[in-house]
């Protein structure tokens, strides 16, 4: 094998391990989001390309997960903006098309329930609302660094995490998820 | 502490920045009263419930899919600065010579011909030869982020 080979053997290993590492996340900040898996999944792949493109200029300032959390979040943004502006009524929203965890048939379908109810949920949010509070959730992530991928600060994380909670508890109440 | 504080301090209470020095009041105040010790429960089922949401999971065909494109990405990017570089070092030293042959008297003008014309077929030469694909100029992604994704140690970890 020559040099050559083996370099492009060992990059294409690498890059398929970045995005075994960096989709998952991003995958989950862009359905909710957007509240679409297909959405979800063409605006990861359009983030993707964008931060391969834009790999050399990578300064390790900030971590690359939280890179790319940025590029998806400003893609999804980019995805909003776009579409009309109007009020969608729960019961519109598309799910997300989770896969089905394990266990009871009754638990999984109440989980199901649970999630989608969630997710309708989460899709009443204004934008900010909703990117700040998936950013929150996302692997327990502090205001400090949802404000490191906003670019803002924690104390305005948390006015709108605070609004987001204020504004999903009436709904999630109505979807009767409350214990 | 009226109610509208209440609602601010139990936010940063589920955030857990609320200062050790404001927990007994806001504990006292939830006791205290009924509208805000439902809204504190509401919060605390927002706050669960969200949690406890898993992620999304990625289809095998998406991830798949991913691969093929950043491969295809990375196979046909195009650094241009060894490019640019290459250019700068031949039109500098025959931008020299036409001036010298130029502006200088009694350098004869064919030496500053002869320069560009051989500063032409280095450009054509180099140009002929440069990689059309490859991983060539592509940041190399393990000195970016260290030795990239071992096993058992994440991106986060490394860089």
């Amino acid at each position: 094998m020559t040099k050559d080979t083996q370099k492009r053997v060992r990059q294409e290993q690498e890059i398929r391990e970045l995005v075994d590492e960096l989709t998952p996340q991003g995958l989950t900040i862009a359905v909710r989001m957007l509240g679409s898996r297909e959405e979800g999944e063409e605006a990861v792949q359009d983030a993707l390309i964008r931060l391969l493109r834009q790999l050399g200029r990578f300064r390790e300032e900030s971590r690359l997960s939280t890179w790319f959390c940025r590029i998806t979040v400003n893609e999804c943004k980019r995805r909003l903006a776009r579409r009309r502006p109007r009020t969608v009524p729960i019961e519109e929203i598309p799910e997300s098309g989770l896969q089905a965890p394990e266990g009871g048939l009754l638990q999984t379908l109440e989980q199901a329930e649970q999630r989608r109810i969630i997710e309708r949920a989460i899709a009443h949010l204004s934008a900010i609302q909703r990117t700040a509070i998936v950013l929150y959730y996302l692997k327990e992530y502090s205001c400090i660094e949802v404000g490191k991928v906003l670019k803002l600060d924690r104390k305005i994380v948390a006015v709108y995490v605070f609004r987001a909670r204020k504004t999903l508890g009436p709904l999630f109440r109505k979807g009767e998820l409350m214990p | 502490m009226t109610c509208e504080d209440f609602e601010m301090k139990f936010n940063e209470m589920l955030n857990g920045m609320l200062p050790e020095s404001d927990l007994e009041e806001v504990l006292r105040h939830r006791e205290s009263c009924a509208k805000c010790a439902e809204f504190a429960l509401e919060m605390e089922s927002v706050d669960r419930q969200m949690r406890d949401l898993p992620p999304v999971e990625v289809r095998p065909e998406f991830r798949e899919k991913l691969y093929e494109i950043a491969i295809r990405e990375a196979s046909t990017y195009v650094s241009w600065r060894p490019y640019i570089l290459r250019w700068i070092a031949i039109v500098a030293p025959v931008s020299l010579a036409f001036a010298l042959g130029r502006f200088l008297p009694g350098l004869p003008w064919e030496i500053a011909q002869s320069a560009i014309l051989l500063g032409g077929s280095l450009v054509f030469f180099f140009e002929s030869i440069k990689p059309k694909q490859s991983f060539r100029g592509y940041p190399d992604i393990e000195e970016i982020v260290g030795s990239i994704v071992k096993e058992g140690e994440s991106l986060d970890q490394l860089a």
